[in-house]
């Protein structure tokens, strides 16, 4: 089930909201448990035994981390025996096909498993994760409540696609917090704007990204960059109207959920281009991964290295693929040389000139992270960097017949909106305005049934 | 503000999850020609293979309450916003629907049986392709279109079919303001098939019949509108000719047969092109009455021609009407037996590409 479907916004989660704020405050956690995994059950119910697996062992090796205090080598082997089934477990359902398949391809013949990858899984097992370790480190108590730890894993709102939440983040709010009016209607709105990024910029820009890379044969440079900007838009609002859904939901239910994106589009460099997109996840890897390699307090080239192998396990965990792990690859590089010498001079430069080179870089990184097979990546870059047919009808279309898509999907990409002055009347227009989208919405995703094509074929 | 906004969008959902109690539900869908989704059958088996959960999904969006009067309000709002073309259609100037023309895939397969199905019969083969609407009215859609361009189809079958072509494309280009297509349906209109059987006329020597039209509905939205449920569209309007000629009508699928080559029941449903000749038939043959003639004609077709038949028939005996979509017999066969001396092919350009019949005639 996702969250912008007639289902959900209509019958799941209405009735989710009215049983949760009907009951006392003892009971609401267990409402939220038996909705989570009602709402993990919809599209696979058999991977809900996974789901439960992993927060149990994360559950006992939580327990007996806690059991020792003093014991430090005891403390270390749950840990690693913790870390290390979390990532077989992510590893095998993840990754043994695509292993296979390069297998293959050197010579072996192995059969596929053709293992459907279980939904949420990188999300939840990081976040089961980075609770262990942060009880290993002292950072967190331990939580004996089997249930409790459940529902902060199984969460609905941020199960299947973040924010990737910390335990830490809502230790606090598992226990007690504040529900009311005020913060419903705060997430009401939040959660509303995340729905129009998804539904209305993300789902029309991406038709045009959908239809250009159908057939890349005959297309001219400005449709093939078209295709590129309409992509990074298209991933940005979908990603980023899910996660606002997400933090709004998590409001109304009285959590607040750390932030996701922060305008990324406007960063001046790679670097804080990963300061601002997808912060959960650069962080998770931050904390986890750099620093206890030792970050940048070593060696130079220990720097380097460690900077690489957190690029390349952050390219695998978008996806078990040979693309991934280049664009992973791609932005590692670029962070050394930004550290090397890039980011030493364009800070010099005019503001017009970081943003134009960050954007430049962004984009091929989209470009690699969308051509899942090598030979379309390399015809893309032909398309764009040695094609005759610079400009075409087709391009003029896309941009006119798309025209109120693309310009809000720019607008919404900077933060100019929220440096509108607050008055009687601006407020009354927006209330108009979420109202008419709102129906808009409705209107889009009561067609996603609607098939009239078969109208003829009879 | 923001306590406004929640109330009010809370009060909206809840109208809505009880108008999908009160609303009565549809089991059919018109406009889709389709069943909608059952209330799925609860079972343990179901719900683990989740099978349950899908249908649930499919049964909430196919009876969302007034769903298709959401998705004609978006469709108003959206071409409002300057989103011109939707779907496979565009809005032209003119207010009317223009379905898109792309790129064929099927005109060798098409003219490769075409060809050899002419060279085995022995009778007068033509053939007719009738052109889009969005090609003869260019000039009414919006300049940037990602149309294919028509007229090399229409050379690539002209050059490469060796049977006698009537190309209808001058008359029409001519008659561009006249009525020819609808603009809710992907027909032509009664005038734009007698732009062609005038056409035809002049092909076949026959010395045309000055026809009369009369209205016979002016509620007509069709398949075009169906895709885009956009209430602001004007109506179509269906016209016939006014003919004394008396007919019989045998539909050889249905065993039964008609005196009048209209079939008026369907004026009152949604599907009000089926007026003509009763909708689709594998195989009709209508007998003139009145005439002197001994001619005969069979006409190879899709739905098109059944608007243009009416006015052809009074100029023969004999004309057997073959959809070869529905009749998978031999057809030379046919000829054969019925003596038939004249073939003509009657299709419009954009379906045939992808017609199923027309490539396995035999």
């Amino acid at each position: 089930m996702i969250f912008s479907s007639l289902i959900f916004l209509f019958a799941f989660f209405p009735l989710f909201l009215s049983i949760y704020y009907l009951v006392p405050f003892r009971f609401k956690n267990t409402i939220l448990l038996i909705f989570s995994l009602l709402f993990y059950a919809w599209g696979e119910p058999k991977y809900i035994i996974l789901l439960l697996f992993v927060t149990l062992l994360n559950y006992i090796c939580g327990l007996l981390i806690d059991f020792k205090k003093e014991h430090l080598l005891f403390r270390k082997v749950v840990l690693i025996f913790c870390v290390v089934s979390n990532l077989l477990l992510l590893g095998f359902f993840k990754y043994t096909d695509f292993i296979i398949e390069n297998l293959n391809h050197l010579g072996f013949s192995f059969d596929l498993l053709h293992i459907v990858l279980p939904l949420g899984i990188s999300f939840y097992i990081f976040q089961t994760m980075s609770y262990t370790i942060d009880l290993y480190k002292n950072k967190v108590l331990v939580e004996k409540n089997f249930f409790r730890f459940l529902t902060y894993v199984s969460m609905f709102p941020q199960l299947v696609a973040g924010p990737i939440v910390r335990y830490e983040d809502v230790y606090k709010e598992l226990r007690s917090r504040k529900i009311d009016f005020e913060a419903f209607s705060c997430g009401v709105f939040i959660f509303l704007t995340g729905l129009f990024e998804k539904v209305l910029i993300a789902n029309n820009i991406g038709q045009i990204h959908s239809l250009i890379i159908t057939d890349i044969s005959h297309i001219s440079v400005f449709t093939a960059l078209l295709g590129v900007v309409c992509y990074a838009l298209q991933i940005y609002f979908d990603f980023n109207g899910y996660s606002t859904m997400a933090i709004g939901m998590g409001k109304m239910l009285g959590f607040s959920y750390p932030k996701n994106f922060n305008y990324p589009y406007i960063s001046t460099s790679i670097t804080d281009f990963w300061r601002r997109w997808h912060i959960t996840l650069s962080s998770w890897f931050r904390d986890y991964i750099y620093i206890p390699l030792g970050g940048n307090r070593v060696k130079k080239a220990r720097w380097f290295i460690n900077i690489m192998i957190v690029w390349l396990l952050t390219g695998l965990w978008h996806g078990a693929s040979w693309n991934f792990v280049i664009w992973g690859v791609y932005f590692g590089v670029l962070l050394i040389l930004e550290k090397l010498v890039i980011l030493k001079y364009i800070r010099r430069l005019p503001k017009f000139f970081q943003h134009f080179y960050a954007l430049f870089f962004i984009l091929i990184g989209w470009l690699i992270f969308f051509c899942d097979d090598l030979g379309l990546l390399y015809q893309y870059i032909l398309k764009i960097f040695a094609n005759g047919n610079i400009v075409d009808r087709q391009f003029v279309f896309f941009l006119k017949n798309y025209m109120v898509f693309l310009v809000s999907g720019l607008i919404f990409s900077v933060p100019i909106v929220n440096k509108i002055k607050m008055c009687p009347f601006t407020k009354f227009l927006i209330i108009i305005l979420y109202l008419f989208l709102f129906v808009i919405c409705v209107c889009q995703l009561s067609g996603d049934s609607y098939n009239p094509f078969l109208y003829f074929r009879f | 503000m923001k306590k406004i906004i929640s109330g009010l969008v809370s009060f909206i959902v809840v109208l809505i999850i009880l108008a999908f109690f009160i609303v009565p539900k549809e089991s059919f869908s018109y406009n889709e020609n389709r069943y909608l989704a059952k209330f799925p059958k609860f079972s343990v088996e179901n719900v683990f293979s989740s099978k349950f959960m899908s249908q649930l999904d499919d049964y909430i969006t196919d009876h969302f309450p007034f769903r298709e009067s959401l998705l004609g309000f978006k469709s108003r709002v959206y071409k409002t916003l300057g989103v011109y073309k939707q779907m496979d259609l565009y809005y032209g100037r003119d207010g009317k629907l223009y379905q898109e023309y792309e790129k064929p895939s099927g005109s060798d397969k098409v003219i490769r049986r075409v060809q050899s199905f002419s060279e085995k019969v022995d009778a007068k083969v033509s053939f007719m392709l009738v052109p889009t609407s969005v090609y003869i009215n260019q000039d009414r859609v919006p300049k940037y279109n990602t149309n294919y361009d028509e007229k090399k189809t229409f050379d690539y079958y002209i050059k490469n079919l060796d049977v006698d072509f009537i190309d209808v494309r001058d008359s029409f280009f001519k008659n561009k303001d006249d009525y020819l297509y609808y603009g809710t349906d992907h027909h032509w209109t009664t005038k734009g098939a007698y732009l062609a059987y005038l056409e035809y006329c002049k092909f076949a020597g026959i010395s045309p019949n000055h026809y009369s039209f009369s209205s016979v509905n002016q509620h007509f939205y069709g398949t075009l509108y169906s895709k885009v449920l956009d209430r602001f569209l004007p109506y179509d309007t269906i016209l016939k000719v006014d003919d004394q000629t008396k007919y019989k009508v045998y539909f050889d699928d249905s065993g039964k047969s008609s005196d009048s080559l209209y079939n008026y029941q369907y004026l009152n449903k949604k599907d009000k092109y089926s007026f003509f000749l009763d909708n689709n038939h594998s195989l009709i043959r209508i007998e003139n009455l009145n005439t002197t003639s001994n001619h005969s004609i069979l006409i190879i077709k899709d739905s098109y021609a059944n608007s243009f038949i009416p006015l052809l028939a009074p100029h023969y005996q004999y004309i057997h009407v073959i959809d070869p979509r529905y009749y998978h017999a031999s057809i030379s066969e046919y000829l054969k037996e019925n003596k038939i001396e004249n073939v003509l092919f009657l299709y419009n350009i954009l379906t045939l590409d992808d017609d199923l019949g027309i490539v396995s005639i035999k």
